[in-house]
């Protein structure tokens, strides 16, 4: 059946029974009978198939299909596949635009992402994502269903196109698209149609089809599921689909039936991947007890992307490939534990947000350390004294310059200061890995003998106070930072933490 | 009696008025003690003390700063400050004291130094005492014409001053048994003064004055 379709007007009666129009599939004797149009969803994956059309038959300029009677979701991503037998002289598309079958423009924007060609047969394939502006439904008499139309550069004798509308879709295009690949060739016996392999992430949607002059018989590609097959005189088509539920890669093979010896018929095949629409995770931490972590925690997605929280904070991490992505707490001190572990895999749904919580339990840190005596060994030198507890304490420190500031020291570069300050009470806590180890801070008050205009209150932070034995000089060691950062083992003095703490 | 018993003498009296007697914690069968001075100043109009910090009986920390001393044609100095630490466990008792001062003129130029630093640390666990005086230096040190650059003098070196006196240089006074009593006294400048005609004692003059002190 053949039926002319005359650019720019379609009545929309014309239309309607355009978009009626019926498909079938040659058999062939010995051959497997193949399988019918079929709508079907991925189990467990976030994008699905949501509508499917296609007819063949078509000529002239103007390639066209309804989704008849029901129309796609808004913000669905399409894909549409035109297929025609190449007229002498060529032609190519010229345009993709969808309508309603009323006539009424609808505007949204169709990406080429195909196009193979070989002999006297073409195909292309476009997509559209987040489709939008016509009404969601069906439409039994078609009027309002959306119509997805190729325009041609020369007329054809004869084609078909292949519509399919997919919910989840990532819904920027440069997002949702990617990799595709295409293939040709020809045959005059059982033939393997292959585009190619691609790689596809977690969650993405393979698309496959393949076409071809020749009207036989195929086996569909192992682990796809059939979209659609449809034939007519000429020409015959396959669509096939598989949404990821891991990383990898996809290699469509179709097995042509060819049976023409001395006439070679020619197969297309193009395959290509859509990404499904980003998710985001937010995690969440409730911390409880005594000594709580003074200055938070970090989440860390799959190893690479951190961000600070709180101790009873939340953070949500945007743009994240669905699927599952590993996420790690750390910075937590060592009196606090993790219930359940610092790490949790959690599954990403696409469009949507998946949450993770981590809940810490702290106890009460005890005990005291004391310690003076003196960093450095030269000229520029270091002399100190603290009084550490969980309640408070408090600590002196004296940068030596004798020679000024020097931009370059990694001690003078704020030249001779004295700096006493006040320890934050429920900041003094053991060091995680370092059991003769206390770190605490809190701030206080520079005085700098060599430039007065940096005086003034300064936060300070003990990283690391280290009671490793007597004498103190070369065992025990100090890591602080006032305004500089100081980190050394003493060169006399010393260090002693309270035993049993 | 000899220059050099004179000389102990004396530094013990600098010591005796120096030293707090060692405090016995209550719940402790040791006692911890530290005191320091960045500077002392003794003559016959009287003593004076700057930046002076004495640890507490039950250990813990105390500190003191001077900005800048100035006895005229005796002493001046810049960023004095002192500092003790100590804590009395059941294990180990430990007292670190520092003291320090900068930009010294001791009269009127007869010495000079940039930095004078006194460090004394004493450690007692019930077997051992100990205490020592590692990390105390002088940078830039003259004495009279003679430049001594950044310098740790052996303990107890001492340089006469025609006419006024003499002076010791890291002048180091223990005490303690060793086994369960130690202290240190350090002075890292200590100008005795004399009577250029009888020489007899007129003043003293200590820079860098820190004593530790701990027993179990």
């Amino acid at each position: 059946m053949y039926l002319r379709i005359r650019f720019p007007v379609l009545p929309a009666l014309a239309g309607a029974a355009l978009l009626a129009l019926a498909c079938t599939e040659p058999l062939e004797p010995g051959r497997r009978a193949l399988r019918a149009p079929q709508v079907a969803a991925a189990v467990g994956s976030s994008i699905a198939l949501d509508q499917v059309n296609s007819t063949m038959g078509l000529n002239g300029t103007i390639l066209l299909k309804g989704f008849n009677p029901t129309n796609p979701h808004l913000g669905d991503a399409i894909i549409a596949t035109f297929f025609w037998i190449v007229p002498d002289g060529g032609s190519t598309i010229t345009s993709v635009t969808d309508r309603l079958a009323d006539g009424t423009p609808v505007g949204n924007a169709y990406t080429p992402v195909a196009f193979v060609t070989l002999g006297d047969v073409a195909m292309a394939t476009y997509v559209a994502t987040n489709v939008q502006n016509f009404p969601e439904g069906s439409f039994p008499s078609g009027e309002k269903i959306l119509v997805v139309q190729a325009t041609l550069s020369q007329s054809v004798s004869d084609g078909g196109i292949l519509i399919s509308a997919w919910t989840g879709v990532a819904g920027v295009a440069s997002q949702a698209l990617g990799a595709h690949s295409s293939g040709s060739g020809t045959g005059t016996s059982t033939t393997v149609a292959d585009p190619g392999a691609i790689p596809v992430n977690a969650g993405a949607l393979a698309y496959a089809v393949t076409m071809s002059d020749g009207r036989v018989g195929r086996d569909p590609p192992p682990g796809f599921v059939n979209l659609t097959t449809q034939s007519d005189a000429s020409l015959v088509s396959e669509g096939d689909y598989a949404v990821q539920t891991s990383a990898g890669t996809v290699d469509p093979q179709w097995t042509w039936f060819f049976n023409s010896p001395g006439s070679p018929r020619t197969w297309l095949a193009t395959v290509l991947a859509l990404n499904p629409a980003p998710g985001s995770l937010t995690v969440t931490t409730s911390t409880s007890g005594s000594n709580l972590d003074p200055d938070g925690y970090a989440v860390t997605v799959d190893g690479t992307t951190s961000q600070p929280i709180g101790i009873n904070g939340s953070v949500t991490f945007p743009g994240l490939a669905p699927g599952n992505h590993n996420v790690a707490l750390s910075g937590v001190a060592a009196n606090c534990t993790v219930s359940g572990g610092s790490s949790q895999t959690v599954m990403v749904p696409s469009g949507g947000t998946a949450t993770a919580a981590f809940s810490v339990s702290c106890t009460a840190t005890t005990g005291q350390m004391t310690g003076g005596g003196k960093l450095g060994d030269r000229r520029d030198f270091a002399t100190f004294g603290f009084e550490a507890k969980p309640t408070g304490g408090e600590i002196q420190f004296v940068q030596h310059c004798p020679d000024g500031v020097n931009p370059a020291s990694p001690t003078c570069a704020l030249g001779t200061f004295d700096f006493h300050g006040r320890v934050t009470a429920g900041s003094f806590g053991p060091v995680a890995g370092a059991p003769n180890c206390r770190t605490w801070s809190g701030s206080g008050t520079v005085k700098d003998r060599d430039d007065p205009s940096r005086n003034g209150t300064y936060t300070f932070t003990v990283n690391a106070a280290c009671d490793n034995g007597e004498p103190g000089r070369g065992t025990d060691f100090l890591d602080i930072t006032i305004a500089d950062h100081n980190a050394a083992y003493l060169t006399g003095g010393n260090i002693q933490r309270h035993k049993g703490d | 009696m000899t220059a050099t018993m004179m000389s102990r003498l004396r530094a013990l009296a600098v010591v005796s008025a120096f030293a707090l007697a060692p405090a016995r914690a209550a719940a402790q069968s040791g006692t911890v003690s530290g005191r320091g001075a960045a500077a002392v100043v003794t003559t016959t109009a009287g003593a004076q003390q700057f930046a002076v910090a004495a640890l507490p009986g039950a250990g813990g920390m105390a500190d003191s700063e001077l900005a800048s001393v100035a006895v005229p044609s005796t002493l001046s100095a810049e960023g004095l400050a002192s500092i003790t630490t100590g804590q009395l466990d059941q294990t180990l008792v430990s007292a670190t004291t520092t003291a320090e001062a900068a930009n010294v003129n001791v009269l009127n130029g007869l010495i000079t130094a940039k930095a004078v630093l006194a460090v004394a640390t004493s450690y007692a666990n019930g077997a051992t005492a100990t205490s020592e005086s590692n990390g105390s230096t002088l940078l830039g040190l003259v004495v009279g014409s003679l430049s001594y650059g950044d310098v740790s003098p052996a303990p107890n070196t001492q340089v006469s001053l025609p006419g006024v006196g003499y002076v010791v240089l890291n002048e180091q006074i223990p005490t303690g048994d060793g086994v369960h009593a130690t202290g240190l006294t350090v002075n890292m400048i200590h100008v005795y003064l004399t009577d250029p005609v009888l020489g007899t004692p007129t003043g003293e003059i200590v820079i860098g004055a820190a004593r530790s002190a701990a027993s179990l």
